[in-house]
Protein backbone atom coordinates (compact mmCIF):
# COMPACT_ATOMS: atom_id res chain seq x y z
CA UNK A 1 0.00 0.00 0.00
CA UNK A 2 2.82 2.53 1.28
CA UNK A 3 4.53 1.97 -2.15
CA UNK A 4 1.30 2.21 -4.35
CA UNK A 5 0.42 5.70 -2.76
CA UNK A 6 4.10 6.70 -3.38
CA UNK A 7 3.74 5.62 -7.00
CA UNK A 8 0.27 7.44 -7.47
CA UNK A 9 1.60 10.85 -5.83
CA UNK A 10 4.48 10.60 -8.56
CA UNK A 11 2.09 9.99 -11.27
CA UNK A 12 -0.11 12.91 -9.53
CA UNK A 13 3.13 15.04 -9.83
CA UNK A 14 4.09 14.42 -13.76
CA UNK A 15 -0.34 15.22 -14.27
CA UNK A 16 0.13 18.61 -12.62
CA UNK A 17 3.36 19.23 -14.51
CA UNK A 18 0.95 18.55 -17.81
CA UNK A 19 -1.42 20.58 -17.11
CA UNK A 20 0.38 23.29 -16.10
CA UNK A 21 2.00 22.88 -19.44
CA UNK A 22 -0.81 23.21 -21.80
CA UNK A 23 -2.52 25.69 -19.78
CA UNK A 24 -2.99 28.43 -21.73
CA UNK A 25 -4.43 25.85 -25.01
CA UNK A 26 -7.41 24.62 -22.12
CA UNK A 27 -7.82 28.37 -21.23
CA UNK A 28 -9.01 29.23 -24.91
CA UNK A 29 -10.83 25.28 -25.37
CA UNK A 30 -12.49 25.21 -22.34
CA UNK A 31 -12.91 28.67 -20.77
CA UNK A 32 -15.13 29.02 -18.06
CA UNK A 33 -15.65 25.29 -17.30
CA UNK A 34 -14.93 22.69 -15.60
CA UNK A 35 -12.89 20.17 -17.24
CA UNK A 36 -12.67 16.36 -15.54
CA UNK A 37 -8.91 15.38 -16.10
CA UNK A 38 -7.47 11.35 -15.98
CA UNK A 39 -3.94 10.41 -16.46
CA UNK A 40 -2.99 13.21 -18.88
CA UNK A 41 -6.23 13.25 -20.74
CA UNK A 42 -9.43 15.68 -20.77
CA UNK A 43 -12.21 13.36 -20.14
CA UNK A 44 -14.90 15.81 -20.23
CA UNK A 45 -15.80 19.32 -19.75
CA UNK A 46 -18.81 21.51 -18.94
CA UNK A 47 -19.68 24.78 -17.81
CA UNK A 48 -22.03 23.16 -15.05
CA UNK A 49 -20.21 21.17 -12.25
CA UNK A 50 -23.27 19.00 -11.39
CA UNK A 51 -23.99 18.27 -15.12
CA UNK A 52 -20.15 16.89 -15.86
CA UNK A 53 -20.16 14.74 -13.01
CA UNK A 54 -23.94 13.10 -13.89
CA UNK A 55 -22.09 12.85 -17.84
CA UNK A 56 -19.16 11.11 -15.84
CA UNK A 57 -20.96 8.98 -14.36
CA UNK A 58 -23.10 8.11 -17.31
CA UNK A 59 -20.11 7.00 -19.23
CA UNK A 60 -19.17 4.26 -16.20
CA UNK A 61 -16.41 7.04 -15.14
CA UNK A 62 -16.01 7.49 -11.68
CA UNK A 63 -15.70 10.81 -11.27
CA UNK A 64 -13.62 10.40 -7.72
CA UNK A 65 -10.69 8.89 -10.05
CA UNK A 66 -10.34 12.29 -12.29
CA UNK A 67 -9.28 15.58 -11.14
CA UNK A 68 -11.54 18.30 -11.89
CA UNK A 69 -10.21 21.76 -12.22
CA UNK A 70 -11.87 24.94 -13.10
CA UNK A 71 -10.55 26.84 -16.31
CA UNK A 72 -10.84 30.41 -16.78
CA UNK A 73 -9.29 33.28 -18.66
CA UNK A 74 -10.85 35.49 -15.58
CA UNK A 75 -8.38 35.16 -12.67
CA UNK A 76 -9.05 34.36 -9.35
CA UNK A 77 -7.90 36.27 -6.30
CA UNK A 78 -8.75 34.30 -2.63
CA UNK B 1 15.49 14.56 9.59
CA UNK B 2 14.18 17.36 7.38
CA UNK B 3 12.02 16.72 4.47
CA UNK B 4 11.29 18.40 1.57
CA UNK B 5 7.30 18.45 -0.15
CA UNK B 6 7.86 19.42 -3.66
CA UNK B 7 5.14 21.89 -4.94
CA UNK B 8 3.99 23.07 -7.84
CA UNK B 9 3.91 26.65 -9.17
CA UNK B 10 0.82 27.03 -11.85
CA UNK B 11 -0.59 29.97 -12.89
CA UNK B 12 1.51 32.06 -10.35
CA UNK B 13 -0.35 29.17 -7.78
CA UNK B 14 1.56 27.43 -5.02
CA UNK B 15 -0.52 23.78 -5.28
CA UNK B 16 0.21 20.56 -3.33
CA UNK B 17 -0.54 17.20 -4.67
CA UNK B 18 -2.02 14.97 -1.70
CA UNK B 19 -3.70 11.65 -1.51
CA UNK B 20 -6.43 11.91 1.10
CA UNK B 21 -7.79 8.89 3.05
CA UNK B 22 -10.19 9.01 5.79
CA UNK B 23 -12.77 5.55 6.81
CA UNK B 24 -15.40 8.20 8.63
CA UNK B 25 -15.86 10.03 5.12
CA UNK B 26 -16.06 6.95 2.82
CA UNK B 27 -12.39 8.57 1.57
CA UNK B 28 -10.47 5.90 0.27
CA UNK B 29 -6.50 7.33 -1.32
CA UNK B 30 -8.12 9.93 -3.47
CA UNK B 31 -6.16 12.44 -5.09
CA UNK B 32 -6.72 16.43 -4.61
CA UNK B 33 -4.86 19.62 -5.29
CA UNK B 34 -4.60 22.33 -2.67
CA UNK B 35 -3.82 26.17 -3.07
CA UNK B 36 -1.09 27.32 -0.35
CA UNK B 37 -2.43 30.52 0.89
CA UNK B 38 -1.12 32.15 3.84
CA UNK B 39 -3.46 35.19 3.29
CA UNK B 40 -6.01 32.11 4.89
CA UNK B 41 -6.26 31.56 8.10
CA UNK B 42 -8.39 27.99 7.99
CA UNK B 43 -7.71 24.98 5.21
CA UNK B 44 -11.21 24.04 3.13
CA UNK B 45 -12.34 21.52 1.04
CA UNK B 46 -14.42 23.33 -2.01
CA UNK B 47 -17.93 22.45 -2.78
CA UNK B 48 -16.32 20.88 -6.09
CA UNK B 49 -14.65 18.07 -4.42
CA UNK B 50 -17.77 17.19 -1.75
CA UNK B 51 -19.47 16.69 -4.93
CA UNK B 52 -16.35 14.56 -6.66
CA UNK B 53 -15.45 12.56 -3.37
CA UNK B 54 -19.49 12.40 -2.33
CA UNK B 55 -18.49 13.26 1.11
CA UNK B 56 -21.37 13.24 3.33
CA UNK B 57 -22.04 16.35 5.12
CA UNK B 58 -25.80 16.47 5.40
CA UNK B 59 -25.85 15.49 8.85
CA UNK B 60 -23.58 17.89 9.77
CA UNK B 61 -23.20 21.67 11.78
CA UNK B 62 -22.24 24.97 10.18
CA UNK B 63 -19.97 26.27 12.09
CA UNK B 64 -19.89 29.96 11.03
CA UNK B 65 -20.02 31.63 8.15
CA UNK B 66 -17.24 33.04 5.82
CA UNK B 67 -16.67 35.63 3.27
CA UNK B 68 -14.06 35.11 0.57
CA UNK B 69 -13.82 37.43 -2.34
CA UNK B 70 -16.84 38.59 -1.93
CA UNK B 71 -18.66 35.57 -2.02
CA UNK B 72 -20.21 34.06 1.46
CA UNK B 73 -19.95 30.26 2.94
CA UNK B 74 -21.05 27.95 5.15
CA UNK B 75 -17.75 26.30 7.21
CA UNK B 76 -18.84 22.75 8.06
CA UNK B 77 -15.94 21.09 10.25
CA UNK B 78 -14.85 17.57 9.10
CA UNK B 79 -13.14 14.73 11.33
CA UNK B 80 -9.39 14.39 10.93
CA UNK B 81 -8.23 13.42 7.87
CA UNK B 82 -4.95 11.58 6.44
CA UNK B 83 -2.86 13.27 4.14
CA UNK B 84 -0.27 11.81 2.24
CA UNK B 85 2.10 13.60 0.18
CA UNK B 86 5.56 13.00 -2.11
CA UNK B 87 8.83 13.83 -0.52
CA UNK B 88 11.64 15.09 -2.74
CA UNK B 89 15.13 14.33 -0.89
CA UNK B 90 13.85 10.30 -1.23
CA UNK B 91 12.88 9.38 -4.03
CA UNK B 92 9.80 6.55 -3.29
CA UNK B 93 8.56 7.51 -0.30
CA UNK B 94 5.93 9.94 1.18
CA UNK B 95 4.83 11.21 4.39
CA UNK B 96 1.80 11.40 6.00
CA UNK B 97 -0.42 14.15 8.66
CA UNK B 98 -3.03 13.67 10.68
CA UNK B 99 -5.25 17.32 9.22
CA UNK B 100 -8.12 19.06 10.41
CA UNK B 101 -9.87 20.46 6.99
CA UNK B 102 -13.26 22.28 6.73
CA UNK B 103 -15.83 22.34 3.73
CA UNK B 104 -17.14 25.48 2.43
CA UNK B 105 -20.42 25.54 0.75
CA UNK B 106 -21.98 28.40 -0.68
CA UNK B 107 -25.38 30.63 0.51
CA UNK B 108 -25.82 31.80 -3.17
CA UNK B 109 -28.50 30.68 -5.49
CA UNK B 110 -28.24 32.33 -8.51
CA UNK B 111 -26.28 30.13 -11.51
CA UNK B 112 -23.41 32.39 -11.71
CA UNK B 113 -22.85 32.84 -8.20
CA UNK B 114 -22.77 29.20 -7.40
CA UNK B 115 -20.20 28.59 -10.33
CA UNK B 116 -18.17 30.90 -8.81
CA UNK B 117 -18.63 29.50 -5.75
CA UNK B 118 -17.62 25.89 -6.98
CA UNK B 119 -14.82 27.50 -9.30
CA UNK B 120 -12.89 27.94 -6.21
CA UNK B 121 -9.92 26.13 -4.97
CA UNK B 122 -9.44 23.80 -2.21
CA UNK B 123 -6.88 25.69 0.25
CA UNK B 124 -4.10 25.12 2.73
CA UNK B 125 -3.87 28.14 5.03
CA UNK B 126 -1.91 28.88 7.65
CA UNK B 127 -3.47 26.45 10.38
CA UNK B 128 -1.64 23.55 8.10
CA UNK B 129 1.25 25.15 8.45
CA UNK B 130 1.59 26.08 12.31
CA UNK B 131 -0.46 22.42 13.06
CA UNK B 132 1.99 20.55 11.26
CA UNK B 133 4.82 22.71 12.02
CA UNK B 134 5.65 22.82 7.99
CA UNK B 135 7.93 25.94 6.63
CA UNK B 136 6.62 27.16 3.20
CA UNK B 137 9.68 28.21 0.47
CA UNK B 138 9.05 30.05 -2.11
CA UNK B 139 12.09 30.91 -4.59
CA UNK B 140 10.52 32.79 -8.02
CA UNK B 141 13.73 33.35 -9.22
CA UNK B 142 14.27 29.45 -9.74
CA UNK B 143 10.43 28.85 -9.92
CA UNK B 144 10.66 26.48 -7.14
CA UNK B 145 8.41 26.15 -4.01
CA UNK B 146 8.24 23.46 -1.20
CA UNK B 147 7.27 22.54 1.97
CA UNK B 148 9.65 21.64 4.71
CA UNK B 149 8.70 19.36 7.61
CA UNK B 150 11.00 17.62 10.21
CA UNK B 151 10.00 13.95 10.49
Amino acid sequence: MVKNITEKLILAHRDLEWYAQHLEEFKTKFNNQFVAFQHQTVMDADPAMEQLLARLRNKGIDPAETIIRFVSKIKTVL
Amino acid sequence: MKERIPLKIVDYQVILSAFLHSPKLRITHRYIEFVIDTGSPYSFLNETEIHRLQIPIKDRISREEINIGGSHYQSIGLPKITMYLLTEDHPNKHVSFLTSLQVLKTTRQSTEKIQTAQALPSILGMDFLFEQKISLHVIPTENLAYLQCET
